[in-house]
């Protein structure tokens, strides 16, 4: 048994001529929530139907629970993969009750009828729509009806649950509401769940592990704040929340801080960061970029409020734009040629043209490599 | 456990073969139904009566004086047809979606009645009411306004007159969809600049829903082209042959089937024609500005026009809805329709005929239902599994499965009649006279109407109903049959009803393919015309409208919107 519950293997999937998968490989543990994050049209629903069976690959291998489900010749069909799928329509079937609904698939487990109607009662309490059971889905809410959808899927307790952007049709504060709880049962139960979504801060709640997928492939395998705090290519740093990207070129490498001096607009050399899997990758006067999250920008008009005792990495700035957004000011400021974007909680009063100086954490400034795709 | 391993692998396979054996047998049946006739029929067209090739057919189509003159006839009475129809189709179209005439329900379900009733049956009213003699409004001008005239609908202007009564509905149902659909926002923006509201109305919205007219106007020739029941009742009598009856007299003995065959492609090629430029048309005009928005535009205040309007709508209906049924009730209520309706006069025979079981019209009935049943029932299920296939496989080929399954619904019935004669009544098929090649026909020719219809159905509903259904455990066929038909159900239903409701009145494929034995209603209205019974002729013509008319209320019922719509 391989310690793996679903494995993707190169997989590829074309229509017609148009590649919507480009090689996609991953592998998901027991009980781990993976969510695919991307733009749309990046694959990440394509990559979720091939595991559900709605789709079969052009080419490669899925396997779940060490059991091959699909390659270039044979397929098994979704009904036989032992998973349950959560759409982004609901797909709630609008002929049957919501206790119809639920047991529709209990059917096929060939249970009998008062076992049926005990789980799907069980269900109906775990997702808190007990006293709905015997309504029409065209009588209840889009909130309610994505309860169902998820009920439905969760009565069949399935070894892998699929939800591909469940919340999408739902108002915001529904949705935010949702996320967690989602996330929540997600734990409760153990189960292993590939979740789709375009929405990154959903994104970050529902994954233990995020793959963040563009143009059909995958730019990066991690954790949440792995992923945010070292963004392994342009896409995903500024995909994954805002970001400062800077074109710069390489002056000089100091391997023993794991630090790189760039040259910039922005006026001055900048010290920059370096992961160990970049190191031996670049070289003196390659031209490359790195990037900082706009809070970790520090932003004063007295250098002793700045946090630090260094000469490197500040820089004097003149504000562009200042806007209270209630928990944090956004400003935009000129350093150098460059135009910077930063968030700060300090900085009342603070109006265009103000001379003010900048301090870039070097190791916060995270060094981009021009890489491919994960394969 | 590994015997367990092989028979699932065995059960997978079985139920993909299922499956692919389904849908491959789907397109085998099309293929009969559509290709084969169809190809017959341009083959033939090329043969002489020995088997060997040759262009003689054609030649004798524009040559022959019999043929080339009734090609002539038809083109000029599916004209002057047309422009009739755009000229009552028009007025009453605007007045009906951009004023605020009165009794707009009323003028809607009326034209879509005078839509339903067949043309032969409109034909058979006009002849009690216009005969040259006995016709009920020549006897009225006659007797009771001793005025000097007589109408006599056996000619062309009563030919057109007919035609136009049954076909001015494309032209108003186009129009009327049209305008509704469209973004009032460009009105809006024209009455912004200064522009009355008639003014915008006529500047703005008539050149906007112009592409709906074209397409009324092509169908409106088109059918006036194939059209079979007007001209065989009025036009053969008044020695107005046109290219379909004389198709039909092709037919009688010495059959010249080959000669028929040659005859039915100009009416072919001419729909292709219509339908190219059709599409030419509006492939140029993409500022087609039909949107989803439910808001119409303020209806025009026309003031006292709008009983002007309301005049001219209602004596349309007058004579296309209500002189015609009524004429054909009285007609059916008589022992000699050409006298008064007295207590004398008055039988209720013609209705006790209908079940006489030692008379063929008894039969006709049972045969049409049979027919209609049996082709709404097939066309239903194989445009199912065809749809499914186009909508939900994707599979390879789609288009040509949806060209195939649409191609019948512009191929005129009786060209259409000649390629299925042809094809089945040769071996292996043997099918001449029998009920069997009767349903071939039909389903040849309507399931294109199922198919757009249930194509319709299939597109509104999201495919992740039925994925769902996999995902917890149905099989393919599983959720076709407990999510996929039960949430197309009333597609379906309208389907099967339509399909069912066109069967009964089909007159030109049936009086081609049928032998006696076999008659359907429509068959034994056109006989007992030809016999000169006209009460039992006005009889069954009294059933069929009656059950067309219900028919089509019946799907409005279900959908919720009339049938042009759909």
């Amino acid at each position: 048994m391989s310690k793996y519950k679903v494995v993707l293997k190169d997989v590829v999937k074309k229509f017609d001529d148009v590649v919507a998968v480009d090689n996609v490989s991953m592998q998901i543990e027991e009980g781990e929530s993976i969510v695919l994050l991307g733009p749309s049209g990046c694959g990440k629903t394509t990559t979720l139907r091939m595991i559900a069976g709605l789709i079969k690959p052009t080419d490669g291998q899925i396997f779940i629970e060490g059991k091959e489900v699909a390659s270039k010749d044979r397929i098994i069909p979704p009904e036989k993969r032992g998973l349950s799928m959560v759409f982004q329509s609901y797909a709630v079937w609008p002929h049957k009750t919501v206790a119809e609904n639920i047991g529709y698939g209990l059917k096929f487990k060939k249970l009998r009828r008062s076992d049926i109607k005990e789980r799907t009662k069980k269900t109906l309490d775990l997702v808190k729509m007990a006293e709905l059971a015997d309504r029409y889905p065209t009588e209840l809410s889009g909130g309610q009806q994505q309860r169902v959808a998820l009920a439905r899927a969760l009565v069949l307790e399935p070894k892998i649950l699929l939800l591909d952007e469940p919340l999408s049709n739902l108002d915001a504060t529904l949705r935010e509401e949702m996320r967690f709880e989602v996330r929540d049962l997600q734990k409760r139960l153990g189960i292993t769940t590939i979740y789709v979504t375009h929405d990154q801060e959903e994104a970050m709640v529902i994954a233990d592990r995020l793959v963040v997928m563009n143009d059909g492939c995958i730019e990066q395998i991690g954790a949440p704040e792995e992923i945010y705090k070292h963004s392994r290519t342009k896409f995903v740093c500024s995909f994954i929340g805002l970001t400062n990207i800077i074109s710069a070129e390489v002056e000089g490498i100091y391997p023993e801080g794991h630090k790189v001096r760039m040259k910039s607009g922005l006026g001055q050399d900048a010290s920059v960061n370096y992961l160990d899997w970049q190191s031996g990758n670049f070289a003196t006067g390659d031209a490359l970029s790195f990037y900082i999250r706009p809070e970790d920008v520090a932003v004063s008009k007295n250098k002793s409020d700045l946090s630090t005792d260094a000469e490197n990495n500040v820089f004097t700035a003149k504000v562009l734009n200042c806007t209270f957004l209630g928990p944090i000011y956004d400003l935009r400021v000129q350093v150098g040629e460059l135009n910077l974007r930063a968030q700060t909680d300090n900085a009342i009063g603070y109006e265009k043209g103000d001379e003010v100086l900048v301090y870039l954490d070097p190791e916060k400034c995270c060094l981009l490599l021009d890489v491919a795709c994960l394969l | 456990m590994f015997f367990r391993t092989i028979v699932n692998f065995y059960h997978d396979v079985t139920r993909e073969k299922i499956k692919s054996t389904i849908m491959a047998s789907a397109v085998a049946i099309l293929g009969l139904l559509v290709v084969y006739p169809i190809g017959i029929l341009f083959w033939k067209s090329f043969l002489d009566q020995a088997g060997n090739f040759t262009l003689a057919n054609y030649v004798a189509v524009f040559t022959e004086p019999g043929l080339s003159v009734a090609l002539k006839n038809s083109l000029i009475v599916a004209s002057w047809t047309t422009l009739a129809c755009a000229a009552v189709g028009m007025p009453m179209a605007f007045a009906v979606a951009r004023t605020n005439m009165p009794l707009k329900t009323l003028v809607t379900g009326a034209v879509l009645i005078s839509f339903v009733i067949p043309s032969f049956i409109q034909a058979i009213a006009w002849i009690l009411l216009l005969g040259p003699r006995a016709g009920l409004i020549n006897v009225f001008l006659r007797n009771t306004l001793h005025l000097p005239l007589n109408l006599n609908i056996f000619g062309m202007p009563g030919l057109v007159f007919v035609l136009t009564l049954n076909f001015y509905p494309l032209i108003f149902y186009g129009l009327v969809a049209a305008l509704n659909n469209m973004d009032p926002s460009y009105e809006e923006a024209a009455r912004m600049v200064g522009a009355k509201s008639w003014q915008s109305a006529i500047g703005i919205s008539f050149p906007l829903v112009s592409p709906a007219l074209f397409t009324g106007i092509v169908l409106v020739f088109l059918d006036g082209v194939a059209a079979f029941g007007a001209p065989i009742t009025i036009g053969l009598p008044a020695k107005i042959p046109v290219i379909t009856t004389r198709i039909y007299q092709l037919f009688s003995y010495p059959p010249r089937y080959e000669l028929a065959a040659a005859c039915a492609t100009p009416i072919v090629v001419l729909t292709a024609l219509g339908l190219i430029s059709q599409r030419l048309y509006l492939g140029r005009k993409q500022f087609i500005t039909v949107t989803g928005k439910a808001s119409h535009p303020e209806p025009i205040d026309v003031g006292k026009w709008k009983y002007v309007l309301l005049a001219f709508c209602l004596m349309v209906v007058f004579v296309a809805v209500v002189l015609p049924l009524m004429v054909l009730v009285r007609t059916s209520l008589t022992k000699v329709w050409g006298l008064a309706l007295t207590a004398k006069n008055f039988t209720l025979a013609n209705y006790q005929m209908l079940f006489d079981p030692t008379f063929y019209v008894m039969r006709s009935i049972e045969n049409s239902f049979v027919l209609g049943v049996a082709a709404a029932t097939f066309c239903v299920i194989l445009c199912v599994v065809i749809c499914w296939m186009v909508e939900r496989a994707k599979v390879k080929g789609g288009e040509i499965l949806t060209f195939l399954s649409m191609v019948t619904f512009a191929f005129p019935a009786m060209a259409l009649g000649v390629g299925i004669l042809l094809g089945f009544m040769v071996k292996p098929f043997n099918l001449q006279g029998t009920l069997t090649i009767m349903l071939i026909g039909y389903m040849s020719k309507r399931v294109s109407y199922a198919f757009v219809l249930i194509r319709n159905t299939m597109k509104q509903i999201d495919p992740e109903f039925e994925e769902a259904g996999r995902l917890v455990g149905a099989s393919w066929f599983r959720s076709i049959k407990d999510i996929a038909i039960p949430l197309l159900k009333s597609g379906l239903m309208v389907a099967w009803i339509l399909v069912f409701a066109v069967c009964l009145r089909e007159l030109s494929m049936a009086i081609l393919l049928y032998l006696p034995g076999n008659e359907t209603m429509a068959v034994s209205i056109f006989n007992l015309l030809d016999d000169g019974a006209l009460e039992g002729s006005a009889t069954v013509s009294v059933v069929v409208s009656v059950m067309s008319i219900a028919a089509v209320f019946g799907v409005r019922k279900i959908v919720g919107k009339s049938v042009m719509e759909i």
